[in-house]
């Protein structure tokens, strides 16, 4: 589960670092961004990134942890690559859609946990 | 930075991957399938059975042994697992009086190993093959080559691929801006150098990780000065870096042996919960006798992961030292290389980071011709460098796949009790590969392209076929009412592979090399940066 969480934190984290890049707002979302809502979203996605390293620390310690972050990451990114010039909108929208299930994921993960 | 110094780096990122590109491809693949070593070894046995807890092949193998080897000078036991179906063992017959003692080769003797069921316990006789095995030693070793020579060779390719690597970075503008940059509905060049960037850099933490790890698996043949300087032999250096029991010399005094899953379950406890891998017994059968478990390659970050040794009552005698903090390095460089600890999850971000990999360097040597094609004289009579380049890529982004799928078909094809059977496996390979790069020398490019990939597609999607038809206890229905996922994921992945060359097969049948740019300017700005 906290596995999944990872993946799906790794994916939202480069979707919001994607779309606080001017270049690619106009695909992605349809708009520019004002500068503020901009470094938000960027935040947002270094946030998620930091989300998913705390997931795979969580299931496999920091050592295993560490590999596999940093092979979601690759992965999530070269998803979103992939993805982003045929259907971006929805690329983006999954992004938000990746964060909310992810963090649900991880919470119930966590309560799992502590009982 | 400087202009001069980028485009030398340009020059230099290149060559470094055109040069041994093709050969470097074929390790990545191999070296990519090898992260499914055992799942490959399981399907190319299908006389095989489940994989299984390790208890009941400890207590047959031990059985069998001690049966046809009750007197030897040592057994060794590879213990099956949640991956592998089999165990493996073998022994070592007391040396005649008077004979050389020989030195332990790694060799087969088929007189002096056999294979277990991991689920009975009992022993299976699977067909002549190399299995996923061959998949591994091709990746760093070659094939058809003295095996030194080989390692020499594959440790050059892997530096060129380093240099590759390292000036590649050097010579992308922008690293950072074109980050998630892929346009693939861009004039050809432009897209091309797109997909070869996206699969460079999103994926660079694994590609400069598995160049550098996999040349410091071989560190001590390619910079032996360290180990000369401070070992008197090569024996000595071995000891040290792989601390084994002293040996004992035999009593005389018959004693049973312990249990052997009763060991294993001490040597677990010993552990933490640790798995238990490879048994070496030594004396078998006699008071002074040894049992040293190794732990399992994957239990650690780490790939070596000491052992214990028992008496012949099963009493803990000694643990292998701790190993000291260059031995732990080596070791976790090792261990991350082969990501044996990989579970699933992490096994599939390998795998798919590894295939990352494999786009990468194909994308590359496209990249090379493509980025040249509009700058010929003559288009449509390139010079013998630029075929050259073409027909090898042709053959080998193609063949290489092909090359392994015939691999997996003549395991099922050829007769079981066939004369070198396993090697012809190998040769099979090698033929399709070379009739590949022979078939693109014959055909117009385009045609090529998409009469090899649909060929190369077309053999790996009908693998799950042939071995239903061939071996119809490991279709894939059979294989998921047993319950077998793997070989029932192994089937799957064949066909989206297949789906993957055909998608391949179906770009280049409509690609259209671009007309005589008109904006030469940008179309040479362009080009400047590909090169």
């Amino acid at each position: 589960m906290t596995h999944l969480a990872m993946l799906l934190f790794a994916y939202a984290g480069f979707v919001g670092i994607c779309a606080s890049m001017a270049k690619h707002q106009p695909e992605l979302l349809g708009a520019k961004l004002e500068p503020v809502r901009q470094r938000q979203v960027r935040w947002g996605g270094a946030a998620a990134l930091a989300a998913a390293y705390a997931c795979a620390v969580l299931a496999d310690g920091w050592k295993f942890g560490s590999v596999e972050w940093v092979g979601a990451i690759s992965l999530a990114a070269l998803t979103l690559t992939l993805v982003a010039p045929y259907r971006p909108r929805q690329a983006a929208q999954a992004g938000a859609g990746a964060a909310f299930v992810g963090a649900m994921l991880l919470a119930s993960a966590l309560l799992l946990s502590v009982k | 930075m400087n202009g001069s110094f980028r485009q030398s780096m340009a020059w230099l990122h290149t060559w470094s991957g055109l040069l041994v590109g093709w050969v470097l491809l074929a390790m990545f693949l191999t070296g990519t399938a090898t992260y499914f070593r055992p799942e490959i070894t399981r399907w190319m046995e299908p006389e095989t059975g489940m994989p299984a807890d390790y208890h009941i092949a400890a207590a047959g193998a031990a059985a069998y042994l001690s049966k046809v080897a009750p007197d030897a000078k040592s057994w060794s036991i590879t213990l099956p697992n949640e991956r592998q179906a089999t165990a493996n063992v073998s022994w070592q017959p007391q040396p005649k009086p008077g004979e050389e003692e020989k030195p332990r080769r790694r060799g087969r003797n088929r007189d002096t190993q056999a294979t277990l069921d991991a689920v009975t316990g009992e022993v299976v006789k699977p067909r002549d093959t190399r299995g996923g095995e061959f998949f591994y030693r091709f990746h760093f070793q070659m094939h058809y080559l003295p095996v030194i020579w080989g390692r020499w060779f594959a440790g050059l390719c892997a530096m060129f691929m380093l240099v590759a690597i390292v000036s590649g970075v050097i010579t992308h503008k922008r690293i950072f801006k074109d980050f998630f940059t892929f346009r693939p509905t861009k004039a050809a060049q432009r897209s091309w150098l797109d997909a070869h960037n996206m699969t460079a850099v999103l994926a660079l933490p694994f590609h400069a990780m598995i160049t550098y790890t996999g040349l410091v698996t071989l560190m001590a043949l390619y910079m032996p000065w360290g180990v000369l300087a401070n070992y008197t032999s090569d024996d000595a250096y071995f000891k040290a870096v792989f601390p084994r029991a002293e040996e004992v010399e035999r009593s005389g005094v018959p004693s049973p042996l312990a249990p052997l899953p009763k060991v294993l379950d001490e040597a677990s406890k010993a552990w933490g919960g640790g798995r238990p891998w490879i048994i070496n017994v030594s004396n078998p059968g006699d008071a002074s006798a040894r049992i040293e478990v190794t732990r399992h390659s994957g239990d650690k970050l780490s790939y070596r992961g000491g052992s214990l040794t028992f008496d012949a009552n099963g009493k803990l005698l000694s643990r292998s030292p701790e190993p000291g903090p260059a031995n732990v390095t080596a070791g976790a460089m090792y261990g991350l290389h082969m990501g044996r600890f990989a579970e699933p999850v992490l096994r599939w971000v390998y795998f798919l980071c590894s295939l990352a990999g494999c786009a990468m360097v194909g994308t590359g040597l496209v990249l090379w011709s493509v980025a040249r094609r509009q700058k010929l004289p003559d288009p449509e009579r390139p010079h013998f460098g630029f075929r050259l380049v073409e027909k090898l890529n042709i053959g080998t982004i193609a063949g290489v796949p092909a090359g392994m799928a015939a691999m997996l078909w003549a395991n099922r094809l050829l007769p079981a009790e066939m004369a070198n059977r396993s090697p012809w496996e190998v040769h099979s390979m090698f033929i399709l590969w070379g009739g590949m790069i022979l078939y693109a020398c014959l055909r117009p490019s385009k045609k090529a392209w998409m009469e090899t990939l649909g060929l190369a597609a077309v053999m790996v999607a009908a693998l799950p076929i042939v071995s239903a038809v061939t071996t119809p206890q490991r279709n894939l229905f059979a294989n998921a009412m047993r319950g077998d996922w793997a070989m029932v994921a192994f089937d799957l992945t064949l066909v989206a592979l297949g789906a993957l060359l055909a998608f391949c097969g179906w770009k280049a049948a409509r690609y259209k090399p671009a007309a005589k740019p008109k904006r030469k300017a940008r179309a040479t700005a362009i080009a400047s940066e590909a090169a």
